[in-house]
């Protein structure tokens, strides 16, 4: 019985990534804790973890909130070894972490020697309109090049402080997610069961 | 063998109650190397040490009595023994060991001097030696702790007040009675030091708490200090290379002391004082390590031989320094999240790929952006050769510094991780710490609370090793950083003690820095033009009653004329409240000189001197040349009377 539940509920390993100051601790504690701190710490690296359901089903979210500094970059490969799918968040604001999106969702691909993964890329303090710099439209088509060969990759706009999509933008990650266990991850399965014999 | 085993430890016991100031040890373990190094320091007969090195433990609780037995000894030996010559000659001491070792067996150190070395303070009186006056009565020629041996406690005692009031005041008498890792309780005598040193300081500063510096407690130097508060930078490079000497002695002492610290030091390398063959394994390492950097990453991707290593240095210093004067403007520090938030990645790897002129003319345009600029500063910490806050085989100890639980050890061991520091590095980093402390005073405007700066940048200042490491020594690392930020004024300041000791150490005949050797020989022409000033300025030459030598200063040879006709040092003259000084007032736009002499009363500061001789405009300060020091700019409010019966053999510049 108590296999059948931890089966059931095996965490999932989500990974926020992104530049520095652009929200991803903001993100993490309203989706974990529904709060949103106004103090301005750096993150060197925190854990959250989650229960819910999505789409009736349960699942234990495991967050790995990252530091965005490049100081600590000799850190990112390990997680994002670990990790099975990926947050990749930048500010609406600032047009240098938007920059850095597309050098972080390639590193992705290399370490996992994959073509397709898990990845949403959620622009952060849509709430903060006036100093937007950065369109919708140059954010979606960022995610549609990506689109072409990773089917599991998506855009959505957030806001941490208005709790705007918070929630949808974690949910509809698992839901890329299952998408991909269900499709690319099954064959993977099959794949280490023969290794194995 | 029994017998023989014991002295050693004893002598190690007493020198580092001297040094760190350790209480009645109990239940003290020492690895048996360590031993030999302070056997090294304190004794003189190679017996002795074989001994130590044959038993593998050694019981520190054995002997406290025994050290005065040590001391006496290590005092008797008159010569340089043969095996110390022989080790000196054959470099197979370092530089520290060998030069306490030298002072020990050299002829003219009595006992006494001996233990001065690892004791700063006479045990009596210690409220008067608060007022850090013992340069008087050093310089009288009365010792009147000669004869007798102290106590331990009294040792410790007497080394835990002048550091306390030396280095700094402990503002907060509520934190008496800490008990540090090892269980050893801090004394009755140094809680009541942190008093006493409150009442030393007569202007307290204001509290700190609105300065967004944390929680830390605030330390204060005592402003009544006659010899004037040392800054590194006062001092000459020799001087401050035996400062560095000093302060890696001391700092292996304090982390003895607190050996809540020792699991974590044995991971890093072990005892600040390293063998010959530990450094050959860390440079081995070391070298390991750069070259595992992927290439991309480097400025230059060529051989790392010393002398690129050295140009590269240079150069990212100087990137350092001119990022950091740019990110200095008002409007870098108003930034929202200023080191925080990247850069450009594109831009920034423009700026590491361009000449080094070209960022520095666009720095000084403005044309950076103050992201851009934060970045490529960081970047610019990560490559040096060296880490910019503490050599590599010191980071570990860097990193446990925060935990000491000792608050005025803590900033005392901080105080010497930055004496450690190689000159250009220290200033440098003295910059640096500058400007984070004013991106914290702008918080406001930049969001950037003193805790968000130093987790940003910390792994800037101390590269971790590894991943692993990154995380699991952020915490220390991030404190340590707070620390240096917030006691950014105080851990600058070369202790008294350590000052005192340099002097007492110093040899009879100190060699010159090459520019003052330079500045001895100056052209003729120069030397008659000044002699005509001099002399049209001391018109009563004849009535000089004070060029202070009791022995000839090297550098005021060119001055022997002079010297030579003034009458020598009365007694009488001595005692006299005011005498007169002569100050060579170096114009470095004519490159000229002029000795000036200027009468001094027992109170007359450095600052007023400046002005009599009439350079108070230009920025220019008192300097105390030769005798114990090479050189030492003093603060304008250092006593010149004062100073001048702690260095009797010194002549006075200008500049």
């Amino acid at each position: 019985m108590s296999k059948s539940v931890s089966k059931s509920v095996k965490p999932i390993k989500i990974v926020v990534i992104g530049s520095g100051g652009v929200g991803k601790s903001a993100l993490t504690l309203q989706f974990s804790k529904s709060k949103f701190f106004l103090d301005y710490d750096p993150t060197i690296e925190d854990s959250f973890s989650k229960s819910c359901y999505i789409d009736n089903e349960m699942a234990r979210l495991d967050i790995l909130d990252t530091a965005g500094q490049e100081e600590f970059t000799s850190m990112r490969e390990q997680y994002m070894r670990l990790g099975q799918a990926f947050l990749v968040v930048f500010s609406v604001t600032d047009r240098k972490g938007f920059e850095e999106v597309d050098s972080l969702i390639q590193l992705i691909y290399r370490v996992k020697d994959r073509e397709a993964f898990p990845i949403m890329v959620a622009g952060n303090k849509i709430d903060l309109q006036n100093d937007r710099c950065i369109d919708q439209s140059l954010a979606q088509e960022l995610v549609q090049r990506h689109q072409e060969f990773n089917p599991y990759c998506a855009y959505i706009e957030t806001s941490a402080k208005t709790r705007l999509n918070v929630d949808l933008v974690f949910h509809d990650l698992v839901r890329l997610l299952r998408l991909y266990n269900a499709k690319g991850g099954s064959k993977q399965a099959k794949k280490s069961k023969c290794s194995l014999l | 063998m029994s017998h023989l085993r014991q002295r050693p430890v004893a002598a190690m016991n007493g020198g580092l109650n001297g040094i760190g100031g350790v209480g009645t040890p109990r239940c003290n373990w020492r690895r048996s190397a360590d031993v030999s190094q302070w056997e090294l320091a304190t004794l003189d007969t190679s017996q002795w040490r074989r001994s130590v090195d044959a038993s593998q433990w050694v019981n520190v609780d054995d002997a406290p009595n025994q050290r005065c037995d040590a001391c006496e000894l290590a005092g008797q030996s008159e010569a340089e023994p043969p095996w110390l010559r022989r080790a000196t000659r054959g470099r197979q001491l370092n530089s520290v060991t060998r030069r306490v070792a030298t002072a020990i067996a050299s002829r003219d150190c009595p006992r006494q001097d001996v233990r001065r070395m690892f004791s700063f303070q006479q045990p009596e009186q210690p409220e008067t030696r608060l007022l850090l006056n013992d340069c008087d009565q050093n310089s009288n020629g009365v010792d009147s702790n000669n004869g007798s041996d102290g106590t331990v406690d009294s040792m410790h005692n007497s080394a835990a007040s002048s550091r306390c009031c030396s280095s700094c005041v402990f503002e907060d008498s509520n934190n008496n009675g800490h008990t540090n890792g090892n269980g050893i309780n801090a004394s009755a005598p140094k809680s009541a030091d942190w008093t006493l040193g409150g009442q030393c300081n007569d202007v307290k500063s204001p509290d700190n708490n609105d300065d967004g510096m944390g929680a830390y407690p605030t330390f204060v130097l005592p402003d009544n200090n006659p010899l004037g508060d040392t800054d590194i930078e006062d001092l000459a490079e020799l001087d401050r290379r035996r400062v560095r000497g000093l302060a890696r002695l001391e700092l292996t002492a304090l982390f003895d002391k607190h050996r809540c610290c020792q699991a974590s030091v044995a991971t890093s390398n072990g005892s600040a004082v390293t063998t010959k063959h530990q450094r050959r394994f860390l440079r081995l390492q070391q070298r390991s390590q750069t070259l595992s950097v992927p290439d991309e990453d480097k400025l230059d991707s060529s051989e790392p031989s010393s002398r690129t290593v050295e140009a590269k240095t240079v150069r990212l210093l100087r990137l350092v320094r001119v990022l950091t004067e740019r990110l200095s403007r008002e409007d870098a520090l108003k930034t929202r999240g200023l080191f925080r938030v990247c850069g450009s990645a594109a831009r920034v790897r423009a700026f590491r790929r361009a000449r080094p002129e070209v960022v520095e003319a666009a720095a000084a345009a403005s044309a950076i952006d103050p992201h851009d600029a934060s970045t490529l500063l960081k970047a610019c910490l990560r490559e040096l050769p060296r880490p910019l806050a503490v050599s590599s085989r010191d980071a570990g100890r860097f990193t446990c510094l925060p935990r000491i639980c000792d608050e005025t050890d803590r900033l005392f061991g901080l105080n010497l991780f930055v004496l450690l520091l190689p000159s250009e590095f220290s200033s440098v980093l003295r910059e640096l710490v500058e400007l984070l402390a004013k991106v914290v005073s702008h918080r406001d405007q930049n969001q950037m609370t003193l805790q968000a700066l130093a987790t940003v940048i910390a792994p800037s200042l101390v590269p971790a090793h590894s991943p692993e490491q990154l995380l699991t020594d952020s915490q220390d690392l991030i404190t340590a950083v707070e620390m240096l930020i917030k006691y950014r004024s105080i851990v600058w300041i070369v202790p008294d003690f350590t000052l005192q000791q340099i002097r007492r150490q110093a040899p009879p005949s100190l060699p010159i820095p090459a520019e003052a050797a330079q500045q001895r020989q100056p052209h003729a022409a120069v030397r008659l033009l000044r002699r005509i000033a001099g002399g049209r300025q001391h018109q009563h030459k004849g009535h000089l009653h004070c060029q202070q030598q009791q022995q000839p200063s090297p550098t005021s040879s060119p001055f022997s004329a002079t010297s030579s006709s003034l009458s020598p040092l009365s007694p009488t003259a001595q005692q006299s409240n005011s005498s007169i000084i002569q100050v060579r007032v170096i114009l470095t736009a004519h490159e000229s000189e002029i000795v000036k002499s200027v009468l001094i009363a027992s109170n007359t500061t450095a600052e007023e001197v400046v002005r009599r001789v009439g350079c108070d405009s230009n920025g220019s300060c008192l300097y105390e040349v030769g005798g114990n020091l090479c050189e030492r700019r003093l603060k304008p409010n250092a006593v010149v009377s004062v100073v001048r019966r702690v260095n009797p053999a010194c002549s006075w510049r200008v500049k």
